[in-house]
């Protein structure tokens, strides 16, 4: 991208009717800025134009949390991987609103702009896709807030209880997760245009992927094999991480490895990220493939 | 506005020369064109993985959370996520049906096609059903298989049981297929409604062992009654009589809901007819 793209909305050129050379132009970063920002606001008006969705979506993670914490009480368990179930639960939901999130929003950017018909001009504007996708990402997590006060309100009711000792470990974690879901949306955004099944991948992903991440019970419950595979998303350590510092009091040193292991899964998912977002735009502008079903 | 002809049903008098004919052959191209398009959407493997497969992890979860120390909690929750399979089908198959086709477009041709509503209706729905028994079962074999889960099944309590759940069940699907139609916004509807149903619907453990007043609210729905009678009626061979307490309920809701059904689906059809407006977004 090169800085002479010009600024959108601005007081000069059309709309005051100076020529065109006259027309004000931001730098790349204010301009990929501007492509996140524009993009995180549509997402999210968008998300909000019916009452139901606006109902709905904090609704799933609130009842299915109390679903999970009275299936842990039928099982007579009131701890888990040493803290309460709770608690345990409490992060673990916050896993799955992130995973869900990062789902129907980077993930699924591309394929919202192909089902509305607006996949062409996106790839002919000089908007960067990264930017477009992570404005879709950020639009899902800001979408995705109340989704996370209702859930913590509930764990604050049934007794959850933070127990941090290195506020910097806690952030550090947070961020681990959301750059991971970040990563992961990346991946997905390609992958899930290109299989022309994106739908039914993204459904289809949503409940390995609890099952794998460890959002419902500790990760080392998984067989082998299983626990192998679950080591290939970034989403794991970073919930892992989040769990140590948020309720068993670990330093940033002792969440050390898990971070790094987070942060190092979610550049290889960028990575794929970048290389299907590729071939999505020479599928795009050399096949012209892209608004066919 | 008075319609200049009123509004009577086209659909084919249930007596008239070969009518019998007609609503089977409806039937059975219903049947077929859901399955072209479910199979169309996603290939085979697609379709095996997201309606056929599904169900293995969430009893994959189930077992994880229950480990070895609650065996007959999990003998329970494999039974019953299988069973869920119908309640998610009634939810996202029955309950999406009208609305799905009204953003096809092919809703009106649906209404005012020579044969009758239910002719269609159960030709998508047997495709739903289908899907349904499929997914149950990879749910039971893997609950056999990889858990070890064994059972011994009272066929005629199950037979029973089941046929008074899937008909509960299907009246319940009707309602939400109205009302999906009526919000015009079915999906966000089935997906408002689900949790509530997998929380009070005693999908992972007896509805029995819910704090008192959410099991209040779930006895006023068919699905702990029927999740329970099929567990015991698959797992310890429970019978007609043992079951009573469950079946007695079970048979009320099998009655009381496919009739509301019925009546909500009229509304909707009079509600059609005098609005014209089921090809708006």
């Amino acid at each position: 991208m090169t800085n002479a793209e010009p600024t959108m909305g601005t007081s000069a050129g059309v709309r005051d009717g100076t020529p065109a050379s006259a027309v004000a132009f931001v730098g790349p970063v204010a301009h990929l800025w501007a492509v996140v920002f524009m993009t995180a606001r549509a997402y999210v008006a968008r998300s909000n134009a019916y009452l139901i969705d606006v109902i709905r979506w904090p609704l799933a993670p609130l009842i299915f949390y109390a679903t999970m914490r009275l299936t842990y009480a039928a099982a007579g368990q009131e701890t888990v991987a040493g803290t309460n179930v709770a608690g345990f639960l409490l992060v673990g939901i916050f896993g799955m609103i992130t995973w869900s999130g990062t789902i129907w929003s980077s993930g699924y950017a591309v394929e919202y702009e192909r089902h509305e018909g607006t996949i062409a001009a996106l790839f002919l504007s000089p908007a960067s896709r990264a930017a477009t996708i992570a404005g879709y990402g950020l639009g899902g997590f800001v979408w995705m807030l109340p989704s996370f006060v209702v859930v913590a309100i509930l764990g604050w009711a049934i007794g959850a209880r933070l127990n941090v000792a290195d506020p910097l470990a806690a952030a550090g974690a947070v961020v681990a997760l959301l750059v991971g879901s970040l990563a992961c949306g990346f991946a997905f955004a390609g992958l899930f245009v290109l299989s022309r099944r994106a739908n039914l991948l993204a459904n289809f992903i949503q409940t390995p992927g609890y099952l794998l991440a460890g959002v419902l019970f500790p990760r080392e419950r998984l067989p082998e094999g299983l626990y192998a595979l679950s080591n290939a998303i970034p989403v794991s350590h970073a919930i892992d991480a989040l769990r140590a510092s948020t309720l068993r009091a670990a330093t940033l040193r002792e969440v050390l490895w898990s971070l790094a292991l987070a942060g190092a899964v979610s550049a290889v998912y960028a990575l794929v990220g970048l290389l299907s977002l590729r071939k999505v735009e020479h599928a795009a502008k050399r096949s012209g493939q892209l608004d066919l079903y | 506005m008075r319609p200049s002809v009123p509004a009577s049903s086209i659909s084919t008098s249930p007596g008239a020369p070969g009518a019998f004919r007609l609503a089977w052959q409806a039937t059975a191209a219903s049947w077929r064109a859901m399955l072209a398009e479910r199979l169309g959407h996603g290939g085979l493997l697609g379709y095996l993985a997201i309606w056929v497969i599904g169900p293995v992890f969430q009893i994959a979860i189930a077992a994880l959370i229950y480990g070895a120390g609650q065996p007959a909690l999990l003998r329970y929750a494999v039974v019953a996520l299988s069973a869920n399979t119908v309640v998610f089908s009634t939810i996202y198959f029955v309950g999406e049906i009208l609305d799905r086709e009204r953003m096809k477009g092919t809703l009106i041709g649906l209404f005012l096609a020579p044969c009758p509503r239910f002719a269609w209706l159960t030709g998508f729905a047997l495709v739903g059903t289908v899907e349904t028994a499929l997914a149950a079962a990879v749910g039971l074999a893997f609950g056999r298989f990889a858990l070890g889960v064994r059972f011994a099944p009272n066929w005629p309590a199950l037979a029973l049981t089941l046929l008074l759940f899937l008909a509960a069940l299907w009246g319940i699907g009707i309602i939400f297929s109205a009302i999906g139609l009526y919000l015009k916004k079915a999906n966000p509807f089935s997906n408002l409604v689900s949790p509530f149903m997998v929380l009070l619907g005693g999908v992972y453990f007896p509805v029995a062992l819910l704090p008192d007043p959410l099991r209040w609210l779930a006895r006023c729905l068919p699905l702990g009654y029927g999740m329970q009678a099929l567990a015991d009626a698959a797992l310890y061979g429970a019978g007609i009589r043992a079951l009573a307490p469950q079946l007695l309920p079970l048979a009320g809701f099998a009655l009381a809901l496919p009739a509301a059904g019925v009546l909500a689906f009229a509304w909707l059809e009079r509600l059609v007819r005098r609005r014209g407006e089921l090809d708006l977004y």
